[in-house]
């Protein structure tokens, strides 16, 4: 085999199996990337092969991102809910949503920041809540399935309390256990931070996003693929709907 | 507490009051800012903006020109502003009225002025006002800007910033000159400042650049322009107050002898002193904003490149997408948009018919693919296949041996209880056969046959496996030509122990 693509080969498998490529991890893969630029294109081909996406950024090195189509790399419901500490479905969709929430707090379009500097549980959950109802209560359509917004605000408002604290002067808003909203935004949040898109504050309990999150949102939103296959899904949702009501 | 902190706790605290007192000037404006005009009419119209409007028109007018501005001078020049401005006519009553309204909120309560201080650090001020009123030779009330007004007005435009850095030096030059020592290194500080402030304006200008439009394009060049101008300038005026100031220090330390150092010169030569460590600091500073600048104009290119590039793409709103997704009511694909955040995932797993494949390997099994490994002459034989055999060929052997040992027990008795013999067997018995480590299992199989009986189906035995012990009953059973066969039953509730701490089920074995 070439050199090159040995080498491109190299980096592609520390990358998928997670293993960073930076300044200071695999340094010689990563400076290779850096400077051979035979090497980055074999790297760019072998990564488009697997519907994949490289970054490169000064902070985090070189990694990969799953494009919205791929089929290759997933996981199953199962997995996710264990990633994000969640014990049913519905709860995995409550974490997506309020992923979405911190995407859209920092970011009115996909190249257009807000002025937001950070978030706190507090606003994170009332946020979340705001928006599910408002969501919730707009559409008229009676869908049982986990990820229907009606359903996600049930469970939301009936199964869970707010927090461990019915007396709100001592709520701690950094809880983690327990059946709560305030613990599956902080579970959410923990979840960011431990993977290195956001930044808590020890001290003041505040979140801030940093380069890896700008990065990935600025760049996956605006991906075609990921509109392609987001109008897709939408479009998929309307037929199916139209289909229901008809029937 | 940290000690730390003592020294500048105490110069801010003395400082404090001075800072407040210099923004008494600002203060009528800021109240000014919250006036409001009667409700409904002019609602879209700032008081804060009008009154800047004229303050300034006092200014321009009354003290550079020096005329005498009454009512009507002013209600006139309102009404050509709010129309250039805001796009709105006023005329005859609205217009008076709005004149009124206008005076009311810069006098402030009937002409009053405002009361401005603060509880620690700044005893009230009364009545600080902008516009005050004088009665002409002619009786018409005139209107006039207080020094304050003057002052705030000045404050509100007329240094650029960019030029600071130069001033802050000549003042520091001149200090230097008139041996006003102290001055000038109280001076040096707020050079200091200002090169720290100007940047932290890089950054400002950076965020300008990357989301402000043209706008923020423009602000850049304009930022880069002035910056260009003064650097050349500036670092010309560094390095001669530099020189200044060493000169002097190498004056005191060598002209004037330390005997006939007093006070005033111990003081200055200090003085001299720090300006020179602190003057470095300032060089370096000047030094960070020189390279940021730089920094920042290699990047306006590029960054302007990239934007020109996402013009043309159009970019994902979010707040639109969730309307849509509101429309539907489902949540289903907010997991694809949660997903870049998740590490990438090979799924592990074993596909079970490929366990099943494993397990079946070597045994007789009816399927297309072993028929083939066992007729063709190029199939590769597999280490499984042999081992199985080797197994095989071990129990067929024990079995054997254990049932020619049943035989010969049965010899001279219809039955014998398993327990017995075990307790009246000898070392060598013991050892062959009891310890044997096919004797449970041939124990079992006899167990399970008595169970296959009932189940005639001839195919059905066959698969069941039990075919290394049918096989050697039948070998047996040939060999030895006896009239009758083996059974094996089991005996309720009692046990039997084979070895140390290993106990089995009692069987009775007869024959039939």
């Amino acid at each position: 085999m070439d050199s090159n693509t040995k080498t491109a080969l190299e980096i592609f498998s520390n990358m998928i199996r997670n293993i960073p490529v930076n300044g200071k991890t695999n340094k010689d893969l990563y400076r290779s990337l850096l400077t051979n630029s035979i090497v980055a294109a074999e790297l760019d081909e072998i990564v488009e092969m697997f519907q994949l996406e490289l970054y490169i950024t000064e902070t985090e090195g070189a990694f990969v991102i799953a494009k919205a189509n791929n089929k290759v790399f997933g996981y199953t419901n199962e997995e996710l809910r264990s990633r994000l500490g969640t014990k049913n479905n519905k709860e995995l969709y409550l974490c997506y949503f309020a992923i979405y929430c911190v995407i859209a707090t920092f970011y009115i379009q996909s190249n257009y920041r807000t002025q937001v500097e950070y978030i706190t549980s507090k606003s994170l959950l009332d946020r979340v809540e705001d928006k599910l109802t408002v969501l919730a209560n707009n559409t008229n359509i009676e869908n049982g399935e986990d990820s229907s917004f009606k359903e996600m605000h049930k469970y939301w408002m009936n199964e869970m309390n707010e927090s461990n604290n019915r007396n709100k002067e001592t709520v701690d808003f950094n809880e983690k256990r327990g059946k709560t909203r305030l613990t599956l935004i902080n579970k959410t949040l923990a979840f960011l931070v431990e993977n290195k898109y956001m930044d808590k504050d020890e001290y003041t309990s505040r979140y801030s996003i940093i380069p890896k999150f700008e990065y990935i949102v600025e760049r996956f939103f605006d991906d075609a693929d990921t509109k392609t296959v987001l109008q897709r899904l939408l479009d998929e949702e309307i037929e199916e709907q139209r289909g229901n009501i008809n029937a | 507490m940290n000690e730390n902190y003592i020294k500048t706790l105490n110069t801010t605290v003395n400082e404090v009051s001075v800072r407040m007192k210099s923004l008494a000037k600002y203060y009528p404006f800021f109240k000014i800012m919250n006036g409001k005009y009667s409700k409904g009419e002019y609602e879209n119209i700032d008081a804060g903006e009008v009154c800047m409007g004229i303050i300034s028109f006092l200014f321009y007018e009354g003290k550079l020109k020096a005329q005498h501005i009454s009512f009507v001078n002013i209600q006139d020049y309102l009404q050509m502003f709010v129309e250039k401005v805001y796009g709105i006519k006023l005329i005859g009553d609205s217009l008076y009225k709005f004149t009124n309204d206008t005076i009311d909120i810069i006098q402030n309560s009937e002409g009053r002025g405002f009361d401005i201080g603060f509880p620690i650090f700044m005893p009230e001020i009364q009545n600080v006002k902008y516009v005050i009123n004088k009665s002409s030779d002619s009786g018409i009330k005139e209107f006039e800007l207080t020094p304050s007004a003057i002052d705030f007005f000045l404050e509100t435009k007329e240094f650029g910033e960019e030029s600071k850095i130069t001033i802050s030096l000549l003042i520091l030059k001149k200090l230097i000159e008139h041996n006003e020592y102290e001055s000038a290194l109280i001076s040096l500080t707020n050079v200091n400042a200002e090169v720290i402030k100007q940047i932290a304006r890089v950054y400002e200008i950076e965020m300008a650049l990357m989301y402000g439009g043209s706008l923020g394009y423009k602000s850049f060049l304009e930022y880069r322009e002035l910056a260009d101008k003064h650097q050349a300038e500036e670092e010309k005026l560094f390095s001669e107050t530099m020189e200044q100031i060493r000169t002097l220090r190498e004056d005191y330390a060598t002209k004037v002898s330390k005997s006939q150092f007093g006070e005033k010169e111990i003081n200055a030569f200090r003085c001299l002193d720090e300006m020179d460590k602190e003057l470095n600091k300032t060089v370096e500073l000047h030094q960070q904003l020189l390279g940021k600048l730089v920094i920042l104009s290699r990047k306006a290119n590029e960054i302007s490149r990239k934007k020109k590039i996402n013009l043309l793409r159009p970019s994902f709103d979010f707040s639109t997408h969730l309307d849509k997704l509101g429309q539907i009511g489902s949540a289903k694909s907010m997991e694809y948009m949660a997903m870049p955040f998740f590490l990438l995932n090979i799924q592990k797993s074993f596909a079970l018919s490929k366990i099943n494949e494993m397990l079946d390997f070597g045994v007789d099994s009816p399927s297309k693919d072993d028929v083939n490994l066992q007729n063709t002459e190029i199939a590769i034989t597999i280490n499984t296949d042999k081992f199985n055999n080797e197994i095989r060929e071990r129990v067929i052997h024990n079995y054997k041996y254990i049932i020619n040992y049943f035989f010969d027990l049965l010899k001279d008795r219809d039955s014998f209880i398993m327990g017995d013999v075990i307790m009246e067997a000898d070392e060598y018995t013991r050892e062959n056969i009891f310890k044997n480590p096919d004797f449970i299992g041939l124990i079992l199989d006899f167990l399970r046959l008595n169970e296959e009986t009932v189940i005639s189906d001839e195919e059905g035995k066959k698969d069941k496996g039990n075919s290394s012990l049918e096989k050697v009953l039948k070998d047996i059973y040939m060999d030895r030509l006896e009239n009758y066969k083996i059974k094996i039953e089991t005996i309720n509730d009692s046990y039997i122990e084979i070895a140390l701490g290993f106990r089995m089920t009692n069987v009775i074995i007869r024959k039939v």
